[in-house]
């Protein structure tokens, strides 16, 4: 009986003999070649087969568990052995939670003793559990974890990095958290132009920035802000914005808000310098931050601190 | 023969080689069910579907197992060729002995499953040995043993699913009329 063909057309003799021939072409190809594509396409394949995988050496486990190198052990020595290795988890676990708690600490200490008004500033330290980008219908917002349970009033300045202002807190501040409105988003602060070695508050003394020409900032609606200043006194990129604003409160006087971008006249007034300031943080990435304020009768009674 | 029928026992059996044979694991050797398939399809399906059935799986064997290449680092790739190849040249050898064996025997699967793991096995280790020669790249067989040792591993690992295939043609042989193989109704000629 004569054999059949394999295959009847030609089309497909020829399409299985360009199969061969690609899979031995692949076979032998230098390896630089097959890096990164050859992954590709059988992630393709492999992201059908994970779930199913995964259920199958889920079984597997169940069926087949790992041998247990302390099986052989009689049991009162396998039961210390658990509390060893319980104990161990429970003392390193405390171990990074002092260290966290010593960590919160040394910043609250930093940023109070920066304060002008040292001791009498009040200091919470807050985690950014989220935010909020900003877009075309609002400016933006961080939530942090810390709310009035520990302490949070609204108007406390979130500082970062114990000199930098990252935002301010909203009003209705929550029990467990509150909304920091960025510092991106501040108008109308108050502020003075030092040069950038100028603040030194290290030695808890507020610099003597009254001789520094002032300006309003105005958020310019690109993540920074203009002002005008009309009073005498250098200014020039690179210098540092810090809060002189009667209406912040006490101790986030001197504090940085943004560096000096541009400084040049303006159009229609030559006699008045427009200056652009740019933020000196990101406040969408910070974090965590302290939140002070000063201390009042009130605050005093019921301090709070990190939650 | 069922194509939708035969890639759905196909998923399977790559599901349970790369997850759950290693239940069956026996000193480091665990059958494969990929293999008892693609023997199973070449006892019953015409020459060319059984021949691009091998392609098939060989092609998601390949897809599923990750190879190492060192270049300034440690890169994973996938080395897509030597288990078609080695599943095509398997093919070859059952195809003409199918008429020899009792196909619906689940002896006669197995023995011809393990056949078919042994020359598959030659032909991955052949390319495998040839690649080791290239910058970067490291046989299977690297660092553990020699090509020889891999070989007596594989060789046995053929041999397991043999063995493994015996089960299988139990469901095999009872899903027969799901694949739809020609052939195998009485009056049907035999390709």
């Amino acid at each position: 009986m004569p054999r059949t063909k394999t295959f009847h057309t030609p089309l497909e003799q020829r399409l299985w003999w360009g199969t061969i021939v690609a899979a031995l072409i692949l076979s032998f190809l230098p390896t630089r070649w097959l890096l990164g594509w050859t992954s590709e396409v059988a992630g393709v394949v492999n992201s059908v087969l994970v779930p199913f995988q995964h259920v199958a050496s889920g079984v597997r486990t169940w069926l087949r568990p790992m041998p247990d190198p302390d099986a052989a052990l009689p049991a009162d020595m396998q039961a210390m052995r658990a509390q060893l290795d319980q104990a161990r988890t429970y003392y390193k676990r405390l171990e990074l939670e002092r260290a966290a708690l010593e960590e919160r600490l040394a910043i609250l200490e930093r940023t109070v003793a920066r304060s002008p008004i040292g001791e009498r500033s009040r200091a919470v330290y807050a985690t950014v559990v989220a935010t909020q980008a900003p877009s075309s219908r609002s400016a933006g917002a961080l939530i942090t974890n810390a709310g009035s349970r520990n302490g949070v009033t609204p108007g406390m300045v979130a500082v970062w990095d114990d000199t930098t202002v990252a935002g301010r807190v909203a009003e209705n501040v929550g029990r467990l958290g509150a909304v920091l409105v960025p510092v991106t988003a501040l108008s109308g602060v108050q502020v003075r132009f030092v040069p950038p070695d100028g603040p030194a508050r290290a030695d808890g003394v507020a610099p003597t920035t009254i001789d520094k020409p002032s300006g309003i900032l105005a958020n310019d609606g690109h993540q920074g802000w203009t002002t005008d200043v009309t009073q005498p006194g250098e200014i020039a990129p690179g210098w540092i914005a810090v809060i002189d604003d009667e209406r912040w409160p006490m101790s986030a006087r001197a504090l940085k808000i943004g560096v000096v971008d541009h400084v040049g006249p303006r159009d229609d007034a030559p006699l008045h310098r427009r200056v652009i300031v740019k933020p000196l943080v990101d406040p969408f990435r910070v974090p965590h931050v302290v939140l002070l304020d000063d201390v009042t009768d009130a605050a005093a009674s019921g301090n709070g601190g990190a939650p | 023969m069922r194509w939708g029928v035969f890639v759905v026992f196909l998923f399977v059996a790559i599901v349970l080689d790369t997850a759950f044979m290693q239940v069956f694991a026996v000193r480091g050797i665990w059958p494969a069910a990929t293999p008892g398939l693609v023997t199973f399809v070449a006892l019953y399906a015409a020459r060319g579907q059984a021949l691009w059935a091998a392609v098939l799986a060989g092609f998601l064997v390949d897809c599923t197992s990750t190879s190492l290449a060192f270049f300034d680092g440690v890169w994973p790739y996938q080395m897509i060729g030597p288990s078609i190849l080695g599943f095509v040249v398997g093919t070859q050898l059952v195809l003409p002995l199918r008429s020899m064996v009792i196909r619906k025997n689940p002896l006669s699967l197995g023995l011809v499953t393990a056949l078919f793991g042994l020359i598959a096995m030659l032909v991955t280790t052949a390319i495998f040995s040839a690649r080791g020669w290239y910058a970067g790249t490291q046989p299977p067989w690297a660092g553990n043993s020699s090509a020889l040792g891999h070989m007596g591993n594989e060789a046995l690992r053929a041999i397991a699913s043999g063995a493994f295939a015996v089960l299988l043609a139990i469901p095999f042989n009872t899903s027969l009329g799901a694949f739809g193989f020609a052939g195998t109704s009485p009056w049907s000629p035999r390709r």
